[in-house]
């Protein structure tokens, strides 16, 4: 940094001969190559500084000091010396330069309504965690089944959860035995039944789900996996199908579509149905 | 009477500097820039309506990453390169960076060397400068697709919060438009500059005036400000 000083000094030495002898040229900006090649090169220093940041790992306060330094003195090297700013009149300099100032004003009062929103989001809809997950629920009038150790899951709490997602189950009979939500019944193509399956199992209380819905066609075999906190599709594609088919995690999506509105927007408990990879 | 005072203001007028030269220049009641010419004061107030746009769509991205309570996927390891086995994090963006402030220092060289009037070695400068420009946009389409084939989409990726995408797509690509449309016109004022257009006066094609080697300065600034959106866009987008 000692160094980087010594070397504006100079410059702004540099500067001032250069304006003595702008006066008299009448023919635009003329420096020295020289000068160009040391900013280049400060340049290179500058952004290799802020690349080891990354490359190091630096986290916390200190990283942000640092980026925030090395991209303003970069980006102040390029205006004031490759654009020649800093031999332009104060009127031009004053001109262009201070409107920006305006976006500080804009950055602070983005900064502090979005700070807003997320607390306003965090209180209202929760963080993701299995406790805030319960609060955003529906309420359930029966009053029993929403609570972790409840022993039975009510048959109609079962039947709103399939008519939530849109699921055509005709004639369910559904019996429950313990935390066990066990469904019989027709479901009139394989794609609903396996669809209906990870509805009930999202139906809270049930931790195991026993499928025996005879279905019309036999359809590969699917298997179930429970969300845990920080999973994301990604991750459950490449455990699932093995390293590098990360990229499948939108079969997983397509085949949870009743239950995901997005992809990113996952919540612990939840039971996804992992689809076979055909072929 | 008159006389002494109509020499002085015919003479090049000394005109004072620091802050009575501001207050002088902008109450003068004539133009406020006295020594830049209409082009250079154009063009400038062309890249600060651009810096309010860039500023805008970075402004938004702060404002969707501060209030999401998803977490943002990690840069660091979204942008990694795998390279004989070995992850290197964000290695391709700085290649990228390195890339486009070399395009601006040779640039910058082109400018001194058209004031200079040496037509081969400006248009040598400028068409390096292009070539420069052209394979950051290359690396930036490599980028895309890699990202895409990943399935980060503009309403949804597999790491995390959905606006990831829609602000990554929106800021590198609105900057690699501004690297095109600069390799574009640098190739335009370079074959210029190589024909001698600056030295024999011949007009341009679209306003049909005749051009100086001061356009090569305004093509100059033009280029150094996407660079110098980049720098802003490795820090705040790509390091944070």
């Amino acid at each position: 940094m000692a160094h980087l000083s010594s070397v504006s000094g100079k410059n702004v030495a540099h500067l001032s001969s250069v304006r003595r002898k702008n006066m008299a040229h009448e023919e635009g900006q003329q420096h020295p190559i020289k000068l160009y090649l040391v900013i280049w090169g400060w340049l290179f220093v500058l952004s290799t500084c802020s690349y080891l940041v990354d490359f190091f790992g630096i986290h916390g306060y200190l990283r942000w000091s640092l980026i925030l330094l090395f991209m303003i003195v970069k980006a102040g090297l390029i205006v004031a010396i490759f654009m020649h700013m800093a031999w332009e009149r104060l009127a031009l300099m004053y001109a262009i330069l201070v409107p920006p100032g305006a976006v500080l004003l804009f950055v602070a009062i983005m900064a502090f309504e979005s700070d807003y929103t997320h607390v306003t989001r965090v209180l209202f809809f929760g963080t993701g965690e299995p406790s805030a997950q319960a609060a955003t629920h529906e309420p359930q009038t029966s009053g029993s089944g929403t609570g972790i150790g409840t022993a039975t899951t009510p048959p109609d709490q079962l039947m709103k959860e399939a008519k939530k997602h849109s699921l055509d189950v005709s004639k369910p009979e559904v019996a429950s035995e313990g935390r066990n939500a066990a469904r019989s019944g027709s479901a009139s193509a394989p794609k609903e039944s396996e669809k209906t399956a990870p509805a009930s199992g999202n139906a809270s209380g049930a931790a195991t789900v026993h499928n025996d819905i005879a279905a019309a066609a036999k359809a590969p075999e699917s298997k179930f996996y429970t969300l845990k906190p920080g999973d994301t599709l990604w991750k459950i594609a490449e455990a699932e199908y093995g390293p590098g088919h990360g990229g499948k995690y939108h079969l997983i999506f397509e085949a949870n579509k009743a239950l995901l509105s997005n992809p990113g927007k996952l919540s612990p408990g939840q039971v996804l149905r992992i689809p076979r990879l055909s072929g | 009477m008159t006389e002494p005072a109509l020499t002085d203001t015919l003479e090049a007028p000394a005109h004072p500097g620091g802050w009575q030269g501001f207050a002088a220049d902008w109450s003068s009641d004539q133009r406020a820039f006295k020594t830049a010419t209409w082009g250079k004061a154009m063009i400038w107030i062309f890249l600060l309506s651009d810096t309010f746009i860039f500023s805008c769509f970075l402004l938004s991205y702060m404002t969707v990453r501060m209030s999401t309570t998803v977490p943002w996927p990690n840069p660091s390891k979204v942008f990694s390169l795998t390279i004989a086995g070995k992850e290197t994090p964000l290695l391709l963006i700085a290649i990228m960076t390195f890339i486009l402030i070399s395009s601006s220092g040779t640039m910058a060289m082109a400018v001194n060397f058209g004031y200079r009037r040496d037509r081969a070695t400006t248009t040598a400068l400028m068409l390096a400068t292009a070539a420069f420009g052209a394979s950051f946009v290359g690396m930036q389409a490599f980028e895309w697709t890699k990202l895409i084939l990943e399935g980060v989409r503009p309403w949804g990726n597999p790491w995390g919060a959905a606006q990831f995408g829609s602000c990554f797509f929106l800021i590198t690509g609105f900057h690699g438009t501004h690297v095109t449309i600069g390799v574009i016109f640098l190739l335009i004022i370079a074959r210029k500059v190589w024909r001698g257009d600056f030295e024999s006066g011949r007009r341009g094609f679209f306003t049909s005036r005749k051009g100086r080697y001061e356009i090569v300065e305004t093509m100059g600034l033009y280029w150094h400000f996407v660079d110098l959106v980049w720098v802003f866009i490795f820090a705040l987008f790509y390091l944070w």
